[in-house]
């Protein structure tokens, strides 16, 4: 038995999946960024089995700009968070919610 | 793949916007700290980045591998994104008076975000497209919560950083399997070559309709489309009011043009599955942005409400360019539907933070505008006019830019979508009407018999916004002409490929 294509992807899927389900179901603002960045890896994944399998090198680079863009987002999303907790002693996001409608 | 020096000259304006930005941040850091030195040079670069758009151009119309565009489209786009930040930073000047901000860093982060919009705006392939998707937004999410004492910047930011790193993810997870999909494509013409091979005995493996389908979601997302428009309202509200008026311009029009490259110049061949779906979200989106908007009492609000309607109209254009044949009509319509939204909702915001300003509390609630037009009948009769040209009455910009717009959509064979457009204009029309009311038909409070002190940055802008306005609304010609021609050379890069 060898591990095909279809492996990789339904295994980027699941990850994806998780992140996604990471997203919608926490309130604390920290892990829904890990579910974010959780659901980044599943796309440099995809992108290393498709490079792997087609063959082609276009989607390992596309890993690499993944990974310099995801660390800059990095670096502003929790200077925010940073400043949220400053303010209010909590990154609960059920807190954060002066505006509405 | 050969790199060719002459290349460069076709991102000279990004270079220079970028130069710009780093030049402006040193000169915070090491030689003058004064708002007047940084907002004078800031002006001046951008000018210059206007002129170099429009003078300085490659010859070569396939410039780094087929991977920016290089042609008059992109050109026009450059000059109305520059013009854009130019208006924005003419807005933000007095308003960060006195607000203890960190100016160079303000500024430099407009320009970083106008460096993003222009990559995002000339891309043709998916890695400059996602790069400058990113670039935009993270120098926005700073921006957003720039006045960090401030919790509403705050939780703007936060919110406006959460759901945007949210959506990257689904547009990445989109190109990782159109990327596979396509057999390793990533350019959108080499894509569009790849998909015309399906078909037959040969399909199209169901992976390339969710990557198509997650790439929509995380543009729909960008542009504030019904369903993905829940942080905007909530982001336009608590960003300082310049940035706001800059995000609902610029990004909205970069993310709006890459949209239709993608799917106008890529996946032609896959209308028949987009088509419907951009349909019902963009009908879904003209009518609940117009009507969620009736009942907003915040200027902001309101207007973060109308844009989202704006984005539907918008979208019918990328629905029609689907068709073939109607494709640089639709194109042209959006040129000229993004000068005219760009100037009436930058002159809007003015009055919206002059408004503000003469009141205590500083708020920007609807009431504030009772009676306004016995005291400042210029100022009022400018909102007038940017209320007039945002529903869309003749003889204004609005009008033609709407006009243009639907009657490409019409061509495509859309009239159902286009009826509802009109008739979500016409909802539109009790919002942005109830504003010329209250300034003309409602007795003055003493609120609104304070002097609104317009400086003359602001000033400027009202003016420059009014006259344009009722300039492509008397004459919309020789702008058509220009959007027009410049329509027919969308250039689509072939680049012969290569496998190894």
């Amino acid at each position: 038995m060898t591990v095909g294509l279809e492996w990789y992807l339904w295994l980027s899927a699941l990850l994806f999946v998780i992140g996604v389900a990471g997203v919608l179901t926490r309130r604390n603002a920290l892990i829904i960024f890990m579910s974010i960045e959780l659901m980044l890896n599943a796309v440099n994944l995809a992108f290393v089995a498709f490079s792997r399998f087609i063959p082609n090198i276009d989607g390992q680079i596309f890993v690499f700009f993944v990974m310099a863009v995801a660390a800059a987002e990095v670096a502003v999303g929790l200077a925010i968070i940073v400043t949220i907790f400053k303010r209010k002693e909590s990154v609960d996001i059920d807190q954060v919610n002066l505006m509405r409608w | 793949m050969t790199f060719n020096p002459t290349d460069l000259l076709a991102i000279a304006p990004e270079i220079a916007v970028l130069s710009l930005a780093i030049l402006v941040i040193m000169i915070e850091v090491l030689i003058s700290r004064s708002e007047e030195v940084l907002q004078g040079i800031t002006a001046i670069g951008l000018l210059a980045v206007m002129a170099v758009s429009i003078f300085v151009r490659s010859t070569s119309a396939n410039v780094f591998s087929g991977m920016v565009a290089n042609d008059d489209f992109t050109m026009y786009l450059k000059v109305l994104l520059t013009g854009i930040a130019l208006l924005a930073i003419l807005m933000s000047k007095d308003y960060l008076k006195g607000k203890n901000f960190r100016v160079g860093e303000y500024y430099t982060l407009i320009l970083l975000a106008t460096v993003g919009m222009m990559i995002l705006a000339s891309s043709t392939d998916l890695v400059t497209m996602f790069l400058g998707i990113e670039t935009m937004s993270i120098a926005l999410y700073a921006l957003a919560g720039f006045r960090s004492e401030c919790s509403k910047s705050n939780e703007a930011a936060m919110k406006y950083f959460l759901l945007g790193a949210f959506s990257t993810g689904f547009l990445l997870y989109g190109i990782a399997l159109l990327y596979g999909a396509t057999g390793g494509k990533t350019n959108f013409a080499d894509i569009g070559i790849a998909i015309t091979a399906f078909g037959g005995d040969n399909p199209a493996p169901a992976y390339l309709y969710a990557g198509i389908g997650l790439i929509m979601v995380g543009l729909l997302f960008k542009v504030a489309a019904v369903p993905f428009h829940f942080w905007s309202p909530d982001v336009y509200q608590g960003a300082p009011t310049p940035v706001t008026a800059f995000m609902s311009a610029g990004p909205k029009a970069a993310a709006i043009i890459v949209f239709l490259r993608l799917f106008g110049w890529a996946l032609p061949d896959m209308s028949i599955a987009w088509q419907p779906i951009l349909g019902v979200v963009a009908a879904v989106t003209m009518v609940t942005g117009n009507i969620i908007a009736l009942s907003q009492q915040n200027i902001k609000r309101m207007l973060a409400y109308s844009s989202i309607s704006h984005a539907g109209y918008l979208l019918l254009a990328v629905i029609a360019a689907g068709t073939a044949g109607i494709r640089s009509d639709a194109a042209a319509g959006m040129l000229f539907y993004l000068v005219a939204y760009y100037l009436m909702n930058m002159g809007a915001f003015t009055v919206a933070i002059l408004v503000s300003r003469a009141r205590l509390d500083g708020d920007y609630q609807i009431n504030n505008y009772q009676g306004l037009a016995a005291n400042h009948p210029w100022i009022a009769g400018a909102m007038a006019l940017f209320m007039i040209s945002l529903t869309g009455i003749p003889p204004t910009a609005g009008f033609f830019g709407k006009l243009y717009v639907f009657s490409a959509a019409v061509k495509a064979g859309f009239i159902p979508l286009v009826v509802i457009g009109v008739l979500a204009s016409a909802i539109s029309a009790f919002y942005y009407l109830r504003i010329v009311v209250y300034m003309y038909m409602r007795p003055e409070t003493a609120e609104s018999s304070k002097d609104l002190k317009p400086t003359p940055a602001w000033k400027t802008i009202m003016i420059v916004c009014s006259i344009l306005i009722i300039y492509l609304g008397v004459m919309p010609g020789m702008m058509m002409k220009l959007a027009d021609s410049s329509s027919q050379k969308i250039s689509s890069p072939n680049r012969v490929v290569t496998l190894k």
